[in-house]
């Protein structure tokens, strides 16, 4: 009887701790995209204006399961310096793209299949620069570009740009090249 | 060592010291169990949301705004950047399509109908998502490289001696995994559109 007793004894500690293990792990879970320190934000973006080409896959991997054929360039925006603009002129190669923001979520992404008249263009705002855009804008006419808000102040524009055949490497680093990605002043 | 000084504090200063212990072994033990909970669950494959069909299973949820907490602690933690859903689908392999795991000794057939895609990409990578170096052969074929049958379908062999056709050099006597990029897909990306795909086949053409 009284061996019975001293194993119940252990249960409501064995209980509690368990609970504590649950409320640690969520919490720890939840908390993993904003302690990473090498997370995707850290190792493919650039601190840069601009487009940075990532290495060809056949020098050095920057993702898991990356595609060979795929070249990889990344743009890193930070609202606080205006609102970013990134434009594509639409050509022959395929070209997609994947709006991220801090913690490497995807919040837009797109093809360039998407252009509307041969031109991609999109601005990425927060919600003061929104309004200052649209108390700025003629009120006859749609707004040319796509506005969007991510959720976090700073990401980046992962950029693929696909060699469709063989020898079409030049070509898609050019087309990855050619993403137009810059602060415009707000 | 740990029993016998908590049992002879327990002799000198009585049972709240007891408690006290008691509490900091159930409190330390169940921040440990908690952290390495979250250790090992985000440090393999995503958890939720697995679109699977046949041997081939996509993650569509981590390539949206939707993630869930597990995915989203997965990317940061494994720096990933899988294509996201305006981009197109991936699908994984790590079987054939009997369930066995896919090995490079042996010889595989992939064949059937591919889903409807601007372009897509097979690729083989090491179970983790490496991409393979060693060998000479090619280890991706896409479908503006591959050679078509008459009436228009696809066969694809990975062996690791070289074969006539489309031809993907497995690495030789060691695991893989095959991934299956489709750019602007057709499909929507969602579990149940993908899991209801039809996909190739993978299957084993013998282990020499």
């Amino acid at each position: 009887m009284s061996a019975i007793r001293r194993d119940y004894f252990a249960l409501p500690w064995i209980l509690g701790s368990l609970f504590l293990a649950g409320i640690v792990h969520i919490s720890s879970v939840l908390m993993m995209p904003r302690f990473a320190e090498k997370d995707a934000f850290a190792l493919l973006s650039v601190p840069i204006d601009g487009v940075q080409l990532l290495p060809d896959a056949s020098d050095r991997q920057s993702i898991p399961f990356q595609d060979p054929a795929a070249t990889l360039a990344t743009c890193r925006f930070d609202l606080d310096k205006g609102p970013m603009l990134i434009r594509y002129n639409a050509g022959e190669n395929l070209l997609t793209m994947s709006f991220r923001d801090r913690t490497g979520n995807v919040f837009y992404s797109t093809t360039d299949r998407a252009a509307l008249r041969g031109k991609l263009d999109i601005l990425l705002v927060d919600a003061q620069q929104l309004d200052n855009l649209e108390a700025n804008d003629p009120e006859d006419q749609a707004p040319q570009e796509l506005r969007l808000v991510p959720p976090t102040r700073t990401g980046f524009v992962l950029i693929r740009a696909i060699a469709d055949r063989d020898g079409g490497r030049s070509a898609a680093i050019n087309a990855a090249r050619s993403v137009v990605c810059r602060a415009l002043r707000g | 060592m740990a029993n016998f000084m908590i049992g002879r504090h327990n002799s000198e200063l009585g049972a709240p010291f007891s408690a006290y212990a008691k509490t900091a072994i159930a409190a330390a033990s169940g921040v440990c169990i908690g952290l390495v909970a979250t250790w090992v669950t985000t440090g393999r494959d995503f958890i939720f949301g697995a679109a699977q069909s046949g041997p081939w299973v996509a993650w569509p949820k981590t390539g949206g705004a939707d993630a869930d907490p597990y995915a989203r602690a997965i990317l940061a933690r494994q720096a990933e950047a899988p294509l996201a859903n305006g981009e197109g689908i991936v699908f994984i392999a790590h079987k054939d399509s009997a369930g066995a795991p896919l090995d490079g000794a042996c010889a595989y057939t992939i064949e059937g109908a591919f889903p409807v895609a601007r372009l897509w990409t097979v690729s083989l990578y090491r179970p983790g998502g490496a991409i393979i170096r060693d060998g000479d052969g090619p280890h991706e074929i896409m479908s503006t490289t591959v050679v078509r049958a008459q009436d228009g379908n696809v066969t694809l062999t990975i062996a690791p001696t070289a074969r006539a056709g489309n031809w993907l050099e497995a690495p030789r006597g060691r695991p893989f995994a095959i991934a299956l990029s489709l750019y602007d897909a057709a499909a929507s990306p969602t579990q149940s559109s993908l899991s209801a795909l039809s996909m190739p086949s993978i299957r084993s053409a013998g282990c020499p």
